[in-house]
């Protein structure tokens, strides 16, 4: 019998980076690091339990930005050249390393591991990944939600409500255009909140998001059943909370799994490793030294010689943290079964791109987590949100607090010394962007000037993304993400000054969409305060 | 219209020249933004025709009052706070002596002269912080965003850290 649920959810998200202005770009690589070590990992998990008949139910957040990257033909044509890169370096590993048995072995994993991986994109699914992704939600155990247009840190874009709107609702019709549904539930980005977001999603046909704890232990009525059943935010809209326990196995490079031992040491690639004349075919511009993937040692421990990964070892201790996470969601069930007055449903919300990423056995982790919890034995079962909600009613009905699950549970990783000068800008921006398209409200409008209308709508999104305040906070790529803000400002500022002189250049335009492809369909007229139904003026 | 990568790279450099963002707009703002508990960041801009005090040799101070939108009678017994404000930034950090059941906030920039009264050349939005009522403690991400949290010029070798 089964006391409790369990909901693991995925959020895959990547900020918009593709580059035809250049034959290569170093920003791209991420894109192509998680599709082969995450997204093409994960499928082959869920094809696997498919293939199995495993009863089980995960939740998948696809992100705008990363399902508009899965579908261009031009970075899939990069990614396949990306992966007969990686196949190549592999092979000549292969042979680089013939008197040290230890490292070949592994050479050869790596090679194997490519040749799967361009089986499955190129061969099983067309390169086409999302299509992979809907067969799973198709069958029922793999339930697909998403974010906000590209990933807008909600609460900071707050000053207009038009921004926040165009956010949710680009977001969830980009999911629509390209999965063919819409989503129930929606990935508030950073799982960033403020009070009157749940009108916005209510007004999209959302059903539920996700916040972290104190989103719930903060709310405006004590929450009876803590973090372990859902808010009604007074309009039908349901808020979840992150169970911290079940974050902190997971997250903590201290307490969680990632860092045992046994596991791949992220940190030691023969990128790096190797002379600079044999790897300089695979690294950035032939002299900058970046991740290959191809990495040979563990983890060890701090302060020791690195040894030799061994990935059965590695594999075991994986299916051993499954194990673990599992008994301890079973302890945890039992002991909130006593307490509580309906079932109990622990959110267990991770970044995709940590599994196979940071932490190479995270996919393997992942299905034995999902294996062991459908054994009929288990008391807890895998459930989506929505099948939660199908299932339990009459829920507690407060307003969650404000609240995201960055580093201090505010919004201060997004808005501080280091990047809060984008705020003004991308502020004036949207307001801009609304008189201008106010301003053509009841004007005949040119298809040049739709055009540049529409483009100057997909800067603003883009500019508007939470990735380039975090990169700025976090200080690694952050000329790339100052270079990015202010490409998209410039760009918004271009075409405004040009549609608003009746001096649009169609070379110039067509530059820009060829470079911001995102959002195909977008329509600025989504920009006016009452939003009309089609795209003619009124 | 067939561009090359070229003609791409040409047109994004001179737009990014000439169209970078820059602050040129001459209307008067003021705007509130949440940050966290008692914590919120101001930015405004007074436009060119700055009122006289601003001008003079030794200016009054420039003062943010701050009321809460929900109860502003009895925020702080008075209906607002004064944050003095620098005259050479236009923007700033706020940190609030607060009630802790406030969290809706409006606010005036302003010259506040000796009888109190504020000259206010800018009003701002309305901000809403999230309330403190326990003490949180967040489960660190240390995994957070992998992907982009790599910086391909200061990466260094094989750190010996687990993460």
């Amino acid at each position: 019998m089964k006391h409790g649920f369990l909901s693991l959810i995925l959020h895959a998200h990547l900020p918009y980076v593709r580059h035809p202005e250049h034959d290569s770009f170093f920003e791209e690589n991420w894109l192509f690091e998680a599709i082969t070590e995450c997204y093409i990992p994960l499928i082959g998990v869920l094809d696997r339990l498919q293939n199995d008949k495993v009863s089980y139910r995960l939740t998948l957040s696809l992100s705008p930005p990363l399902i508009c990257m899965l579908r261009d033909e031009l970075l899939q044509t990069r990614y396949l050249k990306y992966l007969h890169q990686s196949l190549e370096l592999a092979e000549k590993e292969i042979i680089r390393t013939r008197l040290q048995p230890e490292f070949q072995k592994l050479a050869r994993l790596y090679r194997r591991f490519y040749k799967k991986t361009l089986a499955i994109y190129q061969n099983q699914y067309d390169c086409d990944l999302l299509s992979a992704f809907k067969k799973h939600h198709t069958a029922g155990t793999l339930e697909l939600i998403t974010c906000a247009a590209t990933h807008g840190l909600l609460p900071l874009l707050n000053i207009s409500d038009i921004a926040v709107r165009n956010q949710i609702n680009i977001g969830i019709e980009t999911f629509k255009t390209n999965l063919g549904f819409s989503p129930s539930g929606f990935w508030l980005p950073e799982c960033a909140y403020y009070p009157g977001v749940e009108t916005l999603l209510a007004n999209a046909g959302i059903n539920y998001f996700f916040v972290d704890s104190h989103g719930i232990t903060n709310a405006s009525q004590r929450p009876r059943n803590g973090v372990y059943a859902p808010l009604d935010c007074g309009n039908g809209v349901m808020a979840f909370a992150r169970d911290p326990e079940s974050s902190r196995q997971v997250w903590s490079s201290q307490e969680g799994y990632p860092g045992d031992h046994d596991y791949r040491e992220y940190y030691k690639d023969i990128g790096f490793d190797l002379d600079l004349d044999y790897i300089a075919p695979y690294i950035l511009d032939s002299d900058i030294r970046i991740n290959t993937g191809i990495k040979y040692y563990r983890i060890t421990g701090t302060d020791l010689p690195k040894e030799s990964y061994n990935p059965k070892k590695a594999q075991a201790k994986a299916r051993q943290h499954a194990q673990d996470f599992i008994n301890k969601r079973q302890q945890q069930i039992m002991a909130l079964n006593t307490r509580m007055d309906r079932p109990p449903i622990i959110i267990a919300p991770y970044d995709a791109e940590l599994f196979g990423h940071w932490w190479f056995e995270g996919p393997q982790w992942l299905e034995c987590v999902l294996r062991l919890a459908s054994n009929p034995s288990n008391p807890v079962q895998t459930i989506s949100c929505s099948d939660y909600l199908a299932q339990q009613s009459n829920h507690q009905i407060a307003i969650p607090s404000a609240s995201t699950w960055g580093d201090q549970g505010y919004f201060s990783y997004w808005i501080n010394e280091t990047n809060n000068w984008i705020y003004p800008f991308l502020h004036k921006a949207e307001a801009e962007m609304e008189q201008l398209v106010l301003d053509f409200d009841g004007l005949t409008i040119t298809s040049l000037q739709k055009r540049a209308l529409n483009q100057a709508a997909r800067s603003i999104l883009l500019a508007q993304a939470s990735d380039w305040p975090f990169i700025m906070k976090s200080g690694t790529t952050t000329d790339y993400a100052n270079k990015r803000i202010t490409d998209h400002l410039a760009r918004f500022n271009y075409l405004h000054d040009a549609i608003r002189k009746n001096n649009i250049n169609n070379r110039y335009l067509t530059a820009l969409e060829t470079m911001d492809n995102i959002f195909p369909t977008i329509n600025f007229w989504d920009y006016l305060p009452s939003k009309k139904n089609n795209d003619s003026p009124s | 219209m067939k561009l090359t990568q070229l003609d791409l790279l040409e047109i994004s450099q001179e737009i990014r020249q000439c169209y970078a963002p820059k602050m040129s707009d001459n209307t008067p703002t003021l705007t509130l933004m949440p940050v966290a508990p008692k914590h919120l960041y101001a930015y405004w801009n007074l436009g060119n025709n700055k009122p006289p005090p601003l001008q003079e040799s030794s200016p009054l101070p420039l003062t943010l009052r701050i009321y809460s939108a929900s109860d502003k009678n009895n925020y702080l017994n008075k209906g607002y706070e004064d944050i003095p404000m620098s005259r050479t930034q236009s923007q700033q950090d706020i940190f609030l002596a607060i009630p802790s059941n406030v969290t809706s906030y409006r606010a005036s920039l302003g010259i506040c002269f000796s009888d109190n009264v504020l000259e206010v050349f800018a009003d701002s939005n309305l901000t809403q912080l999230p309330q403190e009522k326990s003490s949180i403690t967040p489960v660190k991400a240390d995994f957070r965003s992998p992907l982009i949290a790599i910086n391909k010029k200061t990466y260094n070798n094989a750190s010996g850290l687990a993460f």
